[in-house]
């Protein structure tokens, strides 16, 4: 190749997806990204990385490459400008353009295959998510481990050399720490030697990294059960077979197409029957011919998703980001031999994949505008409070004009918690522009009660603010007029005892705050609204620490308005504590009731000269 | 082979690039909010630059970004807490005596006038931290605002070692709703 086309053989693939996913490298951090964000602040020592790295976290995931690694290293240097993070995920990616035309074209020995290849996987529709989230980098980082060991394994395929072997090898077990996905490595290898190679030798020598996926499977198994329920549970049923049907369909049809303006039904269809059975063709009529490089794709494409279809109740279109590079190769080798074939033959190749791209591109760009826009908003909220922070010091925060949008991506994910910013509440008027959502922190979480916040208004304890078009406004002037014309609700029935805007409804017996509870001694008395049904409950949530238990288990009385509730008996420590107590019918429709909570023995930790009852945190009538 | 060892190099350099530009990534993330123009409040801060407008008379410059001298006279504007009209207020005035005024004028003492309404005196003989506290009826309340004057019975007139007429020194000023 001449130096101008060997630049643009490289060249073009990266600058397409820098083209398609522009607006990817300027969004900011969003939802399950305040988690990885957080682990900076829990880190101390070395036992604490090492906790923060491997310990299995969201769903039973251990990733310390592609997420908390991912994270930590990068905040520790950036810290909140998304910018770095969002390059390093590009750059990975043009790797992974990289790796994959080499392994086509080492493979199809096509050039132009090679080309076609990187340019139609950038296309498709499924790496919006990876694209444009830096959570969802995992995709990315798999991608590359799999590309790179795959890589190594035919180099020593062809020149036998066992540095490569072990190359390959080291990359594997490192592709344990980007994502699960990788435990299939060894299959897709296996694939390649059963159908292209065949030979026998090859294939044994596979053994030791079949018996690694076999190792990591069951120690991930001991170490982060899968989940008996909700979307991560695992379903091997009839459903299997359905899931695999609509992960292929989305590879070529996106996702998001049905929601496109003016798009017409038969035509998606039409064009997805077109794409799937002339790859399904071209594949089998290859397969006749003895050439099994199209089928070793299709292979990539199943061994990659096998893992996933279980997932009955949780099917993302991302999921399909390492999948769709096995389909986009075998397009990019039938584009490659239809353009040596008859006219015909590469006009309606080429107009198969101009559909394909004329489907799957403007999703990619409206979905990656979609997260950019998000973000915005979030960004506006999260550096919003921060600076209202740094103007407002020592005064709690609360936030109206909070929609559904901004607390999906944002409040209901902690943000201001995990980036150190205490006392950051919803104001009550949230509750009904926010509704809930399963799988999510519950809202009530985040409220500050109506009469709580009215008290911090009138005492000036807080400032008020609502997401502007590009800043957070401060309302407060407003908000206090609009919030105090109302009559008074009455006193809460949910405190927080730890929280210091409900100071006011903590009477005698409990020691200052820390951190979101509060030490009582023997006896501590709050005071809240009474239930308004027979059927309500009190709820108590606190912390009984394995210090209190030393000379044998305690025992907490609760009384509501003199009235004995339950005798509670704690022998083993329990950090939290969640207990349900039935409430006396004379304190039904009282506006204002006395809780009583009083433990027959206090102990003294050391250092500390004072005697502790228990710790508490929300008390809760519902 | 020669085209892959680019690629890393191009790679990593685009790394120590963003590395960097740290100074920029700085800029990124900060951002600014739409403030409300200052607001009245019924409880001051010495130490919170925007009380100065609140301060009428009779303060002088903050110290130690926490406290401030009086003279002998000084008068400040603050707002009337929610319902004070109906259920009167709590005025209370975070003040420390020192030594030095102690020592000159061997005792002095506090009394406040809102509208009208004398608040009782408070006499001080040592020095100290004190926080001079007072109801005030719900009479002494017609406006969105009250203005407060306190006055000392005795203070440190102009010297040669400061010509200011220095009174007592003040962190807190404010009034509570009952």
């Amino acid at each position: 190749m001449k130096p101008a086309v060997r630049a643009a053989y490289w060249l073009v693939p990266p600058v397409f997806c820098l083209w398609l996913y522009w607006q990817g490298l300027k969004v900011w951090f969003q939802a399950d990204d305040f988690a990885w964000l957080s682990l900076a602040r829990q880190i101390h020592n070395g036992k604490h990385l090492l906790q923060a790295l491997f310990e299995p976290m969201a769903q039973g995931t251990i990733r310390p490459w592609s997420e908390r690694g991912f994270f930590l290293l990068f905040y520790s240097f950036f810290e909140l400008d998304a910018l770095p993070y969002r390059v390093f995920v590009f750059l990975t990616q043009f790797l992974n353009l990289a790796l994959l035309s080499h392994l086509v074209w080492r493979l199809s020995r096509s050039r132009s295959a090679a080309f076609v290849a990187p340019l139609l996987w950038t296309a498709n529709s499924s790496l919006i998510v990876p694209m444009s989230w830096s959570s969802s980098y995992n995709q990315i980082l798999c991608a590359f481990f799999l590309l790179a060991a795959f890589s190594f394994f035919l180099r020593f395929a062809e020149r036998g050399q066992l540095t490569d072997y072990f190359i390959q090898l080291s990359i594997f077990i490192l592709g344990f720490g980007a994502l699960e996905i990788n435990v299939v490595y060894p299959a897709i290898a296996a694939a390649y030697v059963v159908l292209i190679d065949r030979r026998r030798r090859l294939l044994l020598s596979l053994a030791p990294l079949f018996a690694l996926s076999v190792i990591f499977f069951f120690f991930h198994h001991a170490f982060a059960p899968g989940l008996a329920s909700g979307p991560y549970a695992l379903h091997f049923d009839p459903a299997l077979p359905v899931t695999l049907l609509k992960y292929w369909a989305w590879t070529f049809l996106p996702m998001q197409w049905p929601d496109r303006a003016g798009h017409i039904p038969l035509l998606g269809r039409l064009a997805l029957l077109a794409m799937a059975g002339a790859v399904l063709v071209f594949t089998i009529w290859k397969a006749k011919q003895r050439n099994c490089m199209p089928l070793f794709f299709l292979s990539w494409f199943l061994i990659t998703l096998a893992p996933l279809l279980p997932l009955r109740d949780h099917i993302s279109d991302y999921y399909l980001a390492i999948p769709a590079m096995g389909i986009a190769s075998i397009a990019a080798i039938g584009i490659s031999e239809a353009l040596n074939s008859s006219r015909t033959v590469a006009i309606s190749t080429l107009a198969l994949a101009a559909v394909y791209l004329w489907l799957n591109v403007p999703e990619a760009r409206s979905g990656v505008n979609w997260y950019f826009e998000r973000s915005r908003g979030v960004r506006t909220l999260v550096l919003g409070v921060q600076r209202a922070r740094e103007l407002h010091p020592g005064k709690a925060i609360l936030l109206t004009g909070i929609g559904d949008a901004l607390y999906t991506s944002a409040i209901a994910h902690s943000p201001f918690a995990a980036l150190g910013i205490p006392d950051v509440y919803l104001a009550p008027d949230n509750e009904s522009s926010i509704t809930s959502h399963p799988g999510l922190n519950d809202l009530s979480m985040y409220l500050l009660p109506t009469d709580s916040a009215r008290k911090a208004l009138e005492d000036e304890q807080v400032e008020v603010y609502t997401p502007g078009p590009t800043r957070l406004q401060n309302v407060t002037s407003a908000y206090e007029k609009k919030l105090l014309a109302q009559p008074p609700p009455g006193l809460p029935r949910r405190v927080d005892v730890g929280n210091r805007l409900e100071s006011y409804l903590v009477g005698e017996g409990w020691y200052a705050l820390e951190g979101g509870y509060r030490w009582m001694s023997r006896r501590g008395t709050v005071y809240m609204g009474g239930p308004r049904a027979r059927s309500e409950q009190i709820a108590l949530t606190g912390y009984c620490p394995k210090e209190q238990l030393r000379s044998g288990p305690i025992h907490l009385q609760v009384t509501v308005d003199g009235h004995p509730v339950d005798l509670i008996r704690f022998s083993d420590p329990e950090t939290p504590f969640h207990r349900i107590l039935t409430l006396p019918p004379q304190v039904l429709g009282k506006e204002r009731i006395e809780i009583s909570l009083e433990v027959n023995r206090t102990f003294q930790p050391q250092g500390d000269g004072r005697s502790l009852g228990l710790a508490f945190g929300i008390i809760e009538i519902h | 082979m020669a085209i892959r060892f680019r690629t890393v190099a191009l790679f990593i350099a685009l790394v120590a690039v963003v590395c960097l530009s740290d100074c920029k990534s700085r800029n990124r993330t900060r951002v600014q909010t739409d403030e409300e123009p200052p607001r009245m409040a019924a409880v001051l801060s010495m130490a919170d630059p925007r009380a100065n407008a609140q301060l009428l008379s009779g303060f002088y410059p903050v110290e130690q970004n926490a406290w401030r001298w009086t003279a002998s006279k000084f008068s400040v504007i603050l707002r009337t807490p929610r319902g004070a009209d109906q259920k009167g207020a709590t005025l209370k005035l975070k003040l420390s005596v020192p030594d030095s005024v102690i020592q000159q004028v061997k005792s002095t003492g506090v009394s406040a006038a809102l509208n009208g309404v004398d608040l009782a005196p408070e006499s001080y003989t040592q020095s100290g931290e004190y926080i001079y506290t007072r109801d005030v009826p719900a009479r002494a309340f017609a406006g969105d605002s009250v203005k407060i004057d306190f006055a000392l019975q005795k203070f440190m007139p102009p010297g040669p070692v400061d010509a200011r007429e220095l009174g007592v020194v003040v962190s807190m000023v404010g009034l509570e709703g009952k």
